[in-house]
């Protein structure tokens, strides 16, 4: 066996060799490139998409007895005395050995040049379970041995490399349509094996042709004029082979998590912490660390707004969660968004839950089509959910509605007494805003309002009293947002698009965005603007999108940080510096105006206001993920999660 | 404990509705020189493909040095050495290389011997195998066929492609390594010369079958090549061991199988005068017997 594996070993280390040379090129291309710029910058990614072929199909098409057969050593060999399993043992084992040395030689090279980089390598995917890893560790396998059998087996090189290239078609279909499609319609998400194609940038592409070239060119001149494995043949089993290989490079491309200790920057584990409706919980994501090219695979928890209690709801990844109005329940989505790597035209899917927040049960929600950018709506009780133009009925078991609405139809409010559903559409150019009865009315429903002519945008404040229109007349600038009162028509316009939008509980006032990144805050009951801030209220700072109102309808948060705009021309007021984020508070009517809290964030990569708890204290998630309580009286911070990796005992229950 | 090295009953091959071999029953003894004769496509290499485990026959049994090819090819191996057509090794590897890789990959591996092998056969040690001449490369190939002291060497057609010199002396090599080795040897080859310089044990083989198969000496000692001449050159000599007749007018030239003096009082019966008994070479004995038979009854009427 030792004589096999040198030999095999000898076989392989000129392509190997000049497969790490061309990585290292591209390495450097990209270390003297500088930094990563943003999440499209993945030639680390392309890099290894590319070798992966070539690098496959030596292992699975040439060094199998194909190639023996091509140089016509397979006599010769055959005269050893050793078994056939001895000598196909050997192949494998020594391809695979030379494949994880020439990677481990990589990553080691990719680690030296950018330890950032390199994290690109392994490409987060969402937590395996070991079935899932299991199943992909099974069909990985499957798929190269039938490959290395295929292809060397045949009498003739081309006959091999053209029963290669069906089987490998064969099977990339077959393991598409099983691991991307089938699994997960039956099993969710968790037997689910997503793949994921790096994008590439213009440098990326660049890149990845020079290296390709250069792969092609010197390991032809190499394998042409030396004496190594001089055989031309070996290049057709070769190509046979990556084609073959085409099949396993998806598989290969899975990564599983890295779930080891976080960096220095990752010093909390809290994210984007939200309160419940009635402020008794909150919930929020862990990011164990980031990952520039991917979203984070996250888990949901729960706690107590003081930090006790905590319990993690949901060990699979989520996509995002959302809280019903009875603040007993979360909504929680999984879709396979990032998932673009399908062979087959797909639908794309989604997998959607409730969870009881005291005790972790899970409830499957039907199976719904993708619905991109889109949170579910829920009625006052929470009896319905309505996603995209999808309608569930949640109580007493969730059933899918079949209540079709008109086409490109947006639910967008619920009757107090969920005993009708108000959708808006397009009806003779015009924005409608219709009215039907649940569950069963009429999918055209009754016409409510009409949008002013070329309104594009239309709300419905929560207790549907009111509706906001907007209208984008010539620039965003000149846009107008049109309020108007469902019961007794009356309207009144606020220059500027309706941005931002805060109705307080009661619907007395309601704040919006208006022009020049102003903010009005409107009496409802009189129907007048009462007040405007501008950024010299805010001692020069503009103010971001959130505004929460506290439990009792008393008060309001708003943020503002400080930014240095370029207005020279063709820069577009581009933001050149950005400040730390601070908060603030007034009261209902605007008056009181006061900051509270100053943060060191200057990006809103971290930054999340949760919203008020019932005591009447401010739920903040800050930099280096750290969720925080501030007193809106005092200003005074109090850590809630800081330790940087989720304790010990509070694994999930939840079962999916 | 059986004197014969290989042995095989009824053994057959066929390939779709093409038998290429056909019901042969080889019986090589043990210590002999066998050289298996044939034309090109007769059959040799599917033969020898069978007898080393490679392919499986369609019908019949073989047994070589009491192993079973099939079952128990890596026993067999370890016993017998095998050099196939055209041998094409490493290239890659330098001829101490190969040494040591044939010293890894074989339990009975001579080193001493392998390099006493590589010494007389004047094989350069630091050469790549691909830089070898075809000749050299032969040498090599049967340097890691002996090296192992093999009971049994199968060779199919060693000397294919080599041009007369190299071949005679590659032969040559042959003959004296396993004069001192007494090892069992097995070769096809399609050149009788070869044949008859090296083999003590002859068969051959014609469209997958056997047609003859005996030590050489008695093979040259029974065909006889008989010339006569007859008072009619319509007198027609009838014989089931008559292999051709050659002469159109009353001279002819008869080949004969086991001659014998039965059948020289039938050409006496026949009026034949000036009889003039020959020893046949190899070669006119393989001519003889691979000739088509419609060639054969065309001067047997003539």
């Amino acid at each position: 066996m030792k004589a096999l594996i040198y030999k095999e070993f000898r076989e392989l280390l000129a392509p190997a060799l000049v497969v790490v040379l061309v990585a290292s090129v591209l390495l450097l291309v990209e270390y003297l490139w500088g930094p990563l710029v943003d999440d499209q910058e993945r030639v680390l990614a392309g890099v290894f998409f590319m070798l992966g072929a070539p690098l496959l199909g030596l292992v699975a098409g040439s060094h199998t007895l194909a190639h023996e057969r091509g140089r016509r050593s397979e006599a010769f060999q055959g005269s050893f005395p050793v078994s056939r399993g001895a000598i196909w043992a050997a192949k494998l084992c020594t391809g695979l050995l030379m494949l994880a040395l020439v990677y481990l030689l990589l990553y080691t090279a990719a680690f030296a040049t950018e330890p950032e980089g390199a994290r690109a390598f392994s490409r987060p995917l969402p937590e395996l379970g070991t079935s899932r890893l299991l199943l992909h560790a099974a069909t990985t396998f499957l798929v190269f041995c039938l490959g290395f059998c295929l292809s060397g087996t045949r009498r003739n090189p081309f006959e091999a490399a053209g029963v290669g290239l069906l089987a490998a078609l064969l099977l990339f279909l077959f393991w598409m349509f099983l691991a991307a499609d089938v699994l997960p319609r039956f099993f969710g998400p968790q037997l689910g094996i997503f793949y994921n194609t790096p994008s590439f940038s213009t440098p990326a592409i660049l890149a990845t042709i020079l290296g390709l070239g250069l792969l092609v060119a010197s390991g032809y001149g190499y394998i042409a004029s030396l004496p190594l494995a001089y055989s031309k043949r070996l290049w057709r089993t070769t190509i046979a082979g990556a084609i073959l290989c085409l099949a396993i490079i998806p598989a290969f491309f899975v990564g599983v998590r890295c779930l080891g200790e976080p960096g220095p920057e990752d010093v909390g584990w809290g994210a984007c912490a939200e309160v419940s409706p009635d402020g008794e919980w909150v919930m929020f994501y862990d990011h164990r660390a980031f990952y520039r090219s991917y979203r984070p695979p996250r888990r949901l928890w729960r706690m107590r707004p003081d930090g006790s209690e905590l319990k993690c709801l949901a060990r699979q990844p989520v996509e995002f969660a959302v809280w019903l109005p009875d603040s007993k329940r979360v909504f929680v989505s999984w879709g396979d968004r990032d998932a673009d790597f399908h062979f087959l035209p797909r639908t794309y899917l989604q997998w959607d839950w409730l969870i009881d927040v005291a005790d972790g049960k899970t409830t499957s929600l039907p199976a719904l089509e993708y619905v991109e950018d889109e949170t579910p709506q829920f009625s006052p009780q929470g009896t319905y959910m309505s996603y995209g133009a999808s309608l569930v009925r949640l109580r007493p078991q969730p059933v899918l509605l079949e209540m079709q609405l008109p086409q490109k139809a947006t639910v967008v409010g619920w009757e107090e007494d969920e005993s009708g559903i108000y959708f808006s559409y397009s009806k003779n150019d015009r924005l409608t805003l219709a009215r039907t009865e649940l569950p069963s009315g009429s999918p055209l429903g009754r016409v409510v309002a009409q949008g002013p002519e070329e309104a594009e945008s239309v709300e419905l404040s929560p207790h549907a009293r009111w509706v906001v229109w907007g209208t984008r007349l010539t620039r965003p600038a000149n846009a107008v947002a049109t309020l108007e009162n469902l019961g007794s028509g009356a309207r009144l316009e606020v220059a500027g698009w309706p941005a931002g939008r805060a109705w307080s509980p009661d619907e007395q006032y309601v704040w919006m965005q208006t022009n020049g990144r102003r903010i009005a805050v409107v009496d409802l009951a009189h129907l007048r603007v009462i007040r405007e801030f501008g950024t010299s209220d805010f001692s020069g700072e503009e103010t971001l999108p959130w505004r929460h109102w506290s439990l009792d309808g008393k008060r309001v948060t708003l943020t503002t940080h400080k930014v240095v705009r370029d207005n020279t021309k063709y820069r577009r007021d581009e933001i050149t510096e950005w400040g730390p984020i601070h908060v603030w508070v007034t009261n209902a009517n605007g008056s009181g105006l006061r900051r509270i809290a100053e943060t060191a964030m200057t990006n809103f990569t971290d930054f999340y206001i949760g919203g008020w708890t019932a005591d009447g204290q401010i739920i903040v998630t800050v930099e280096k993920r750290k969720i925080i309580s501030i007193d809106p009286d005092t200003g005074v911070q109090t850590d809630i999660l800081t330790s940087s990796v989720p304790p010990e005992n509070s694994e999930a229950e939840g079962r999916y | 404990m059986s004197e014969l090295a290989i042995e095989t009953s009824g053994l057959t091959r066929r390939f779709g509705s093409l038998v290429a071999v056909d019901s042969v029953d080889l019986q090589v003894p043990k210590g002999a020189v066998y050289g298996y004769l044939g034309l090109n496509g007769a059959g040799k290499t599917t033969t020898i493909q069978m007898l080393m485990g490679f392919i499986q026959p369609t019908a019949g049994e073989m047994s070589v040095l009491g192993f079973d090819p099939l079952r128990q090819d890596v026993a067999l191996k370890r016993a017998a050495s095998y050099v196939p057509e055209r041998v094409q090794m490493y290239d890659w590897m330098r001829v101490r290389e190969m040494l040591w890789f044939g010293a890894n990959i074989h339990p009975f591996w001579d080193q001493e011997f392998a390099e006493h092998l590589r010494a007389r056969f004047e094989l350069p040690g630091d050469r790549r195998i691909g830089q070898l001449s075809r000749g050299m490369q032969g040498k090599m190939a049967l340097t890691m066929a002996l090296a192992p002291r093999p009971v049994l060497v199968i060779l199919d057609d060693p000397t294919a492609g080599l041009d007369a010199v190299v071949r005679r002396e590659f032969m040559e090599s042959i003959v004296g390594i396993l004069q001192e080795a007494g090892t069992t040897v097995f070769f096809s080859s399609h050149i009788i010369d070869d044949v008859e310089r090296v083999a003590d044990w002859v068969g051959i083989l014609h469209e997958g079958k056997l047609i003859v198969q005996k030590p050489l000496e008695e093979l040259k000692t029974s065909v006889k090549r008989v010339v006569a001449t007859f008072p009619d050159k319509a007198v027609v000599i009838e014989d089931g061991d008559i292999l051709q007749q050659e002469g159109e007018g009353r001279q002819r030239a008869i080949i004969w199988a086991d001659f014998d003096d039965g059948k020289l009082h039938k050409l006496q019966a026949a009026g034949a005068t000036d009889i003039k008994v020959e020893d046949c070479s190899l070669e006119d004995i393989f001519v003889a017997y691979v000739r088509p038979q419609a060639a054969v009854a065309e001067g047997r009427t003539a």
